[in-house]
């Protein structure tokens, strides 16, 4: 069952044009890797998914509903402000640059946004906060602050905030690209687990190894468009467009990286 | 990518030992400072030449200051002022902050509201608001407030008797002063990483509750040293207000010269309590900063020991 969908999804910022008409369905409980060139209108794509970024043309459905509009008179008029941001809460998102909160220890950054919301009593907020945290291996670091934590450990942390509001679905976008390269697999371990768990995932990513091993779909983009898609054997071993083939050469293939 | 980074530096160390003649537990030679030394006696001989051409001064009678700095009257508008400072800071704030926000609204007409507003505000001379809103019933004699299209009169009132000089003051004080607070309000939230406003969207928080948990404390480090320096500002200005006829520090200061004709001996009561007032504010703004840094600091210096055992 599709819990997510994109139709027919048109954006231009300023003469550049860099989504022309994608259509994409994402399955409850299905991990979705979407790669391809910087530029190719991957993280827009994904931004989509929880109304950061508006499409032009074209409109995204989360769990049967609009993604920040509604459909009126024939046409999509925007969401109070207050609605979209209710609709947000059933979306995780990890970024690339973790955007955890510097002035908040790592308690308060997993707490925030839930004790705005939720009436879930304190202690029983607290208890999922340090299980989540112990979930991401980080159940000591609970009272540091943001900065004292390597980048590995800031990401980690943001999925845990992520997981606080008991998302339905969880968007990556490249969370990996900004760390050193030894502390990729503590990120990516934690991903896997959560994808084990059944999680609907949207990966917008560079590892190939962790396509080839955790994805149901690979998803792969070039100038704007959905060039290609399939389970990852199919994409990664068979490409069938040269622009694939091209791509593939350049970042990691499958097979000579170490799997978990 | 990283391969650039992580290639060896090249080596720069000689491959000989020391040189001759120069031991290897060499240090820092003292150095003598002779300026410095020249140009501390010239500054000390000029201050106390100062300090003690007044204190021996025939024309002033320290008597006479160290007499009037407790009056009731100086105390009285030392407390004037006080309010005035104090209430024209706090809705110059409010008034300050919605204009921010208007300047980085997407509405055009917001935008350029924000953007006359600080001209306006900003190019007048805050003299001549003063001036101008203490004589408000100049040009508009009576305020009154009705129902649109009936006969109906809700407020109908002698405008001097609605705006006493004390009100004009504060609007003057609120209107200057707004227009320079919005303009550090809105460099401080827009120091903030656009960022974080995209995690706090993501995790379903409002606009105004990503602004007010996540943006604002965030802007407010950036914001509190101009912030302070401008209530500085402020506070000095509030004697400006006496030209209405406010009774602050300054013009008690004036009223009881114009008994004594002490003039110069009761503009330094006043002076000496502005001294004392901005003191205060500057403890309070270095008191701020430290709260509002304090968790940085510590932790710029954790992450350092922590580069330096890895």
């Amino acid at each position: 069952m599709s819990v997510l969908e994109f139709v027919n999804i048109h954006k231009s910022f300023g003469d550049n044009e860099v989504l022309t008409g994608v259509d994409l369905t994402v399955d409850e409980g299905s991990v979705t890797c979407v790669v391809g060139p910087s530029g190719s209108g991957k993280s827009t794509l994904l931004r989509m998914a929880n109304g950061l970024t508006t499409p032009d043309v074209g409109y995204v459905t989360f769990d049967g509903a609009i993604v920040g509009h509604e459909y009126r008179g024939g046409s999509l008029h925007a969401m109070k402000r207050v609605d979209a941001a209710t609709q947000r809460r059933d979306i995780g998102m990890v970024f690339q640059q973790f955007n955890l909160f510097p002035h908040l220890s790592v308690m308060r950054n997993l707490m925030l946004a839930p004790s705005l919301f939720s009436t879930e009593p304190e202690a029983d907020r607290r208890a999922r906060a340090m299980g989540l945290l112990d979930q991401v291996g980080l159940a000591d670091k609970a009272e540091a602050m943001p900065r004292t934590l390597s980048g590995g450990q800031q990401q980690r942390v943001a999925i845990a905030r992520a997981l606080m509001m008991r998302p339905k679905i969880m968007l990556f976008d490249e969370p990996t690209s900004a760390l050193d390269p030894e502390l990729v697999d503590e990120v990516l371990r934690v991903m896997k687990a959560l994808a084990k768990d059944g999680m609907t995932m949207v990966v917008v990513t560079h590892e190939m190894g962790f396509a080839r091993d955790v994805a149901d779909r690979v998803v792969f983009m070039a100038d704007g468009n959905i060039i290609e898609s399939g389970s990852p054997e199919e994409f990664l071993l068979n490409p069938r467009t040269d622009r694939a083939k091209a791509f593939l050469k350049r970042y990691a293939v499958a097979g000579d990286e170490a799997a978990e | 990518m990283s391969d650039a980074t992580r290639r060896p530096a090249p080596e720069t160390v000689p491959a000989s030992g020391a040189t001759a003649g120069i031991p290897r537990d060499v240090s820092l030679a003292r150095q003598p400072h002779i300026g410095r030394w020249i140009t501390a006696i010239v500054i000390i001989a000029i201050v106390v030449w100062i300090v003690y051409s007044a204190a021996v001064n025939p024309n002033i009678s320290w008597e006479v200051v160290g007499h009037y700095l407790l009056n009731t009257n100086i105390l009285e508008g030392l407390l004037v002022t006080l309010e005035l400072a104090v209430i024209a800071q706090v809705l110059a704030l409010i008034v300050g902050l919605v204009i921010a926000f208007f300047r980085l609204s997407n509405n055009p007409v917001l935008q350029a509201f924000s953007v006359a507003y600080l001209w306006l505000f900003r190019s007048t001379p805050i003299l001549v608001l003063i001036l101008i809103a203490g004589n408000i019933a100049l040009f508009i004699p009576r305020i009154t407030i009705g129902v649109p299209f009936t006969d109906v009169v809700l407020i109908d009132a002698n405008t001097n008797s609605v705006i006493p000089a004390f009100v004009a003051a504060v609007i003057a004080l609120v209107l200057h002063d707004s227009a320079y607070d919005s303009e550090i309000i809105r460099s401080g939230i827009q120091s903030v990483d656009t960022g974080q406003q995209e995690a706090a969207s993501a995790l379903g928080l409002t606009w105004w509750q990503s602004q007010r948990k996540i943006v604002l404390p965030q802007a407010l480090r950036v914001m509190v040293p101009p912030l302070a320096n401008q209530f500085v500002t402020l506070l000095k200005s509030t004697a400006l207000v006496s030209v209405i006829g406010v009774t602050d520090l300054l013009t008690e200061a004036q009223n009881i010269s114009a008994n004594n004709l002490r003039t110069i001996e009761l503009l330094l009561v006043a002076t000496v309590w502005f001294l004392v007032v901005t003191s205060l504010a500057s403890v309070g703004q270095r008191y701020l900063e430290r709260r509002l840094g304090r968790g940085n600091a510590q932790q710029r210096r954790k992450t350092v020991v922590r580069a330096e055992q890895a």
